[in-house]
């Protein structure tokens, strides 16, 4: 008997290690430990043995089975493990591959981007996001600004008129909001005012008749040009990094006195002069000044307690030169092959 | 408008060591913009004066010729295209290193020694266009120097005298600055900025003449607040001096003649602009006053201008011999016959002269200065001026009647006090009483100082409206003192937390998400063809119309963002198969009310913002549930609960029954539709598109949506399918809304089929609808839902007309 189990753990051991898949694994399993298998077979005919040596056999046996089962137990661990890599294998996918039906990109027009930016900068500094009518009043437009019929500045704006009425113009900025904003919310104020604006001119590559502008105004007591100058240099910083410098020469506009002209640090050269900013090392962005008394005055704001500064910059300038559009006409085009770029 | 350096410097020694660069910033930074320094004689470098010593014909080419050319230094072999090139000839050679504008055209080009067809050429003999001189007539060839004195080598710019440095000053920035539109203002101006003496004015006073009589009258004063007049006889009209010539030159104005240019000349130096008449065509007479109807100039440009009742004019009485401060008559003006001529000199009103050279499109350097308003002061210097140079320049000349003034509205000084904290508390400065006072006193001012007051009287170069306020004056401190030394500070607020604007909030929304569905959005104009509008059978009557549009295709305002949208799609047709835009912009609808218009009691007409969604693909053609589809997204990221009801009375482009109005609660905010198929071919359109629009301004005056919270329902849902057939023209819109109503328990309704087809009757539709069943304080039973699924089959049935389907 002990022979017969010595040949059964041979041939198992044999046997065993042929092995490769979980079917003959199986099958084996059935061979030796089955109901009607090999050792089961061996186990029925210690039957017939003495009780001493049945004792001995039986353990004998046991220690095969034993044996036998740990050598199962391993190869059954070993199988699975491969069997779970092969069918994890199987679940490969090209990650690269685009996702098929997916949404197609959409985008914002690159000037709601800029314009989204400044008012988020705006709204952060408590300034009131203000819109107004395009279609506008001349008094808002222009008497209220200091600028009465007979002003040459009414030369420099080519304006819009409306047929069969002479007290309206499409608004030749975002000016006039500046007044409406005084009469609204009085003192202190601080509103930003992004819009579409129109000059009446031909178009061509740097012309075109509607623009995008941002308008802003702070009034209050004792607002001086210093906290103008600092307010500018808060919004080129955000537009163009930390080290941006503002620069600002004189230059008439109506609605302000002192007016001004601000310029920034060219952001491709920084300062050392290149094409984009002809060489100077600067780039003019905003116009701005102190609110003339006359422009307090029509927002119902007594200039002799009240100062304020007010400020003015094209989006659509900011767009060009920051992507570098050369043609203005690109903005108004609704071409999907310039738009879907941003 | 050009400024001549060496005109400059006959007022104003600037310091030795300011180059011209920095001159020019320092104006730029303080006064006006400085576009372009032009320096003459740099444009000019390597350029010399050559004596041709031999011509002989090029080998290789017979157009060209090769030139053996001194040069100064050596003698250099030249290789030229000109004609006209002869042995002894003196000409301008750009020596190696020089850049000159080939044939007078493009960008500048370096010369290089180079061999042109085979024979070496050290440079390049020039015509005028190609070295930047002015070019005269037929002068298309090789420029002729040989009347100059120079010899070879001679640098061009010292032969030629091109030796000056020219500022050019961007004209607008002059619009509130007449005084710096003569090299005398500017020179007075740069003396203060770089603190450099001015040499001051004194052109020598007028002697009394005799033998001529002028009449002057002045019919009306308000637009002639001075006018000054005095004849002179002995005149020899002919060419100007070099140097006069020069002068005008630099400053872009050409010679004419001796009289023209001095008035020219007077005009550049001072700013003043001044007329000469013949007096003989004159006669002793003159009337200024307004055109009468009807009444016709030829001006000197030799067109002839109708004028009008609010025209003033210069006459001798009878016809008009010149538009007052634009432009003078033909006749009148000086010939090469003229003797005797009278000089003007005059003071017109800024307005007057403005809107008469609109009026005629004339504008004259004349014009343009005195519409910004000029000091009249000044006709007195520059009529001395005037006096002086003619006399000067023709010999013969003397002044052959009185100085005739006619002066009525002298201006008063204005005179202007503050205190120097204010101006401090202004520009957020410490700047001392003192250096104000200096600064205003170098610019002119007279200034009294008190303690910390200041009194300032206004010089009559800069009261021309543009110093009149404390403001004004605050500028001129602050530009002198410099922006740069303003540090900067950030103004202090209370914290509140500002108004917002619901529209913007709900634009900014709709704009997110309109995106996120892969819309693109565009800008497009306010404008409209009315063709577009035409074919979409818009009334042209409703829209409000542009009154002069210089881009006159597009007449009139949006009513709808849809005309312009649809345009754009077919644009973009042509590179794409797919087009999926918005918009976001307000329209016009002048029949509504606005907002107020600042003045009377008149109100704008309304502007609402909308947000308007297109889509179009090759291929498909029910783009409405695409349309759709933006809307929905668009309206459950805004938190509206929205309704669609097709509408009774839609707009004449909308496909009769693929459209519906947008609803929530009671208030339509807008539309989604289908173009109409055949309007749509008629656009131009290749695919059908769908579209929406939604007004933004309704919306915001709506209630804010608010999210209905309900507790979190912990037991399981119960779910109950139906398909059942109803008549093609039944809303499913209805029958959700009805079902809603039967049951509390019924939580959800989802329709999740829609089938026409095989095993379902012509003008019916199968619909596949799924119920949800729930109770938030226990699980329903079977036979619970049961009998409410019934309910619901029972509406269906009876209110539908619904067959259910097994």
């Amino acid at each position: 008997m002990k022979k017969q189990l010595d040949e059964l753990q041979e041939a198992f051991a044999k046997q065993v290690e042929k092995i490769t898949d979980r079917e003959e694994l199986e099958r084996l399993k059935t061979e030796f430990l089955g109901r009607k298998g090999k050792l089961k077979d061996l186990m029925q005919q210690m039957a017939g043995l003495a009780d001493e040596e049945r004792k001995l056999i039986g353990k004998r046996a046991n220690e095969v089975k034993e044996a036998i089962e740990q050598s199962f137990s391993e190869i059954e661990n070993r199988l699975s493990a491969s069997e779970r890599e092969g069918a994890m294998e199987r679940e490969w996918i090209d990650v690269t591959q685009p996702v098929l039906g997916a949404v197609g990109k959409g985008s914002l027009h690159p000037v709601t981007q800029v314009q989204q930016d400044l008012e988020d900068l705006f709204s952060s500094m408590g300034f009131v996001i203000a819109d107004g009518p395009e279609l506008e009043s001349d008094f808002y437009n222009f008497t209220a600004l200091n600028i009465p019929p007979t002003h040459p500045a009414r030369d420099m704006q080519d304006t819009f008129y409306i047929e069969g009425q002479t007290n309206v113009v499409m608004r030749t900025h975002t000016s006039p909001v500046q007044v409406r904003s005084m009469r609204k919310w009085g003192t202190p104020l601080r509103v930003v005012v992004p819009g579409r604006c129109f000059r009446n001119e031909a178009t061509d590559v740097r012309h075109e008749h509607t623009f995008h502008q941002l308008e802003g105004l702070v009034v209050d007591k004792g607002i001086s040009m210093a906290d103008m100058k600092g307010v500018l240099e808060t919004v080129a910083q955000h537009l163009y990094g930390k080290d941006t410098r503002v620069r600002l020469r004189p230059k008439f506009y109506p609605f302000v006195e002192p007016g001004v002209n601000g310029e920034v640090t060219c952001f491709l050269c920084k300062g050392e002069g290149c094409r984009l900013c002809k060489k100077t090392g600067w780039l003019e962005v905003f116009g701005a000044g102190m609110v003339h008394p006359n422009v307090l005055r029509e927002g119902g704001i007594d200039p002799d307690v009240y100062s304020g500064f007010a400020f003015g910059f094209g989006l659509t300038r900011l767009v060009m030169l920051k992507y570098g559009i050369d043609d203005i006409r690109h903005l108004e085009s609704g071409d999907l092959r310039f738009l879907k770029q941003f | 408008m050009l400024i001549s350096k060496k005109w400059l410097q006959a007022f104003v020694k600037t310091p030795a060591d300011l180059t011209d660069q920095d001159l020019a910033n320092r104006i730029s930074l303080s006064t006006v913009e400085v576009e372009h320094v032009d320096d003459q004689a740099v444009t000019m470098n390597n350029m010399v004066v050559g004596v041709i010593e031999s011509v002989a014909p090029h080998p290789n080419a017979d157009r060209l010729r090769v030139c053996q050319v001194n040069v100064g230094t050596s003698v250099s072999q030249i290789v030229c295209g000109g004609s006209n090139v002869v042995s002894g000839m003196k000409v301008a050679v750009s020596l190696p290193g020089s850049w000159v504008r080939w044939h007078g055209e493009g960008e500048l080009v370096e010369i290089k020694k180079t061999k042109l067809r085979g024979e070496s050429s050290e440079g390049m003999i020039c015509a005028s266009s190609e070295i930047g001189l002015p070019q005269t007539e037929g002068d298309d060839e090789i420029v002729d120097l040989s009347d100059l004195d120079s010899p070879a080598g001679t640098p061009l710019a010292e032969a030629l005298e091109r030796n000056d440095v020219i500022f050019e000053i961007e004209h607008k920035s002059l619009t509130n600055r007449p005084d710096l539109m003569g090299h005398y203002g500017m020179a007075r101006e740069i003396a203060v900025l770089t603190k450099s003496p001015l040499i001051s004015y004194q052109p020598k006073s007028i002697p009394s003449g005799k033998g001529m009589k002028i009449q002057v009258s002045v019919e009306n004063p308000d637009l002639c607040p001075r006018y000054m007049a005095v004849a002179m006889e002995g005149i020899q009209v002919g060419k100007s001096p070099l140097w006069l010539q020069q002068r005008l030159e630099a400053c872009g104005v050409r010679s004419i003649n001796n009289v023209v240019d001095v008035s020219n000349f007077v005009m550049l130096e001072l700013g003043q602009p001044m007329h000469a008449f013949d007096a003989d065509v004159l006669g002793g007479q003159i009337v200024v006053r307004l055109a009468k109807p009807k009444e016709k100039m030829t001006a000197l440009d030799e067109k002839t201008y109708q004028l009008d009742p609010e025209m003033l004019l210069i006459t001798n009485g009878e016809n008009p011999m010149a538009i007052a401060g634009v432009m003078g008559g033909e006749g009148s003006g000086v010939s090469e016959k003229t003797t005797r001529i009278v000089f003007e000199s005059a003071n017109f009103s800024p307005v007057s002269v403005r809107k008469t050279s609109t009026k005629l499109g004339l504008r004259s350097e004349s014009s343009a200065r005195f519409e910004k308003s000029l000091d009249p002061n000044l006709c007195e210097i520059a009529l001395q001026r005037a006096v002086e140079l003619m006399t000067e320049l023709s010999p013969g000349a003397r002044v052959a009647s009185k100085v005739i003034d006619v002066y009525s509205r002298p201006p008063k000084p204005v005179i202007v006090s503050f205190s120097a904290s204010l101006v401090n508390a202004r520009l957020g400065t410490q700047i001392p009483a003192k250096i104000m006072e200096e600064i205003l006193t170098r610019l002119g001012f007279l200034v009294r100082t008190k303690k910390d007051v200041l009194e300032v009287m206004i010089p009559s170069w800069r009261a021309t409206k543009d110093v009149e306020i404390v403001e004004d004056v605050i500028e001129e401190i602050a530009r002198i003192y410099g922006y740069d030394n303003i540090v900067s500070t950030l103004p202090v607020f209370t914290i509140t937390p500002p108004y917002v604007d619901r529209v913007r909030m709900l634009a900014r929304g709709a704009r997110a998400a309109l995106v996120s569905v892969g819309a693109t959005e565009a800008y497009l104009y306010a404008f409209v063809r009315p063709e577009t509008l035409e074919s979409l059978g818009e009334s042209l009557d409703a829209h409000s119309k542009l009154a002069n549009p210089l881009a006159a295709d597009r007449p009139y305002l949006v009513r709808s963002l849809v005309p312009n949208l649809l345009e754009t799609v077919i644009k973009n047709q042509r590179s794409f198969d797919q087009v999926r835009l918005f918009q976001s912009e307000r329209v016009f609808r002048k029949e509504e009310k606005g907002e107020e218009m600042g003045e009377g009691s008149e109100l704008l007409p309304a502007q609402p913002r909308m947000v308007t969604g297109v889509y179009s693909e090759k291929g498909n053609d029910q783009p409405f549930w695409e349309a759709k589809l933006m809307l929905d997204k668009m309206m459950k990221i805004l938190g509206f609960e929205y309704k669609l009801v097709p509408s009774t009375h839609p707009a004449p482009w909308q496909h009769s029954v693929r459209q519906a109005e947008i609803l929530i609660g009671g208030t339509v905010v807008g539309f989604v539709t289908e173009v109409d198929p055949q309007r749509a071919e008629r656009l131009g359109l290749d695919h059908r598109v769908g579209t929406f629009e939604v007004n933004l301004q309704v919306l915001a005056d709506l209630p804010e949506p608010m999210v209905k919270y309900e507790p979190v329902l912990v037991h399981p849902a119960s779910e109950r399918d139906l398909a059942f057939i109803v008549d093609e023209r039944v809303l499913y819109g209805l029958i959700e809304n009805r079902v809603q109503q039967i049951s509390s328990l019924l939580k959800e309704i989802q329709l999740f089929d829609v089938y026409r087809g095989k095993g379902v009757e012509e003008g019916k539709k199968s619909l596949a609808m799924r119920f949800t069943f729930r109770a938030f304080d226990r699980t329903l039973e079977s036979k619970e839902v049961d009998e409410e699924i019934q309910k619901v089959r029972q509406v269906l049935e009876k209110e539908f007309g619904a067959t259910m389907r097994v």
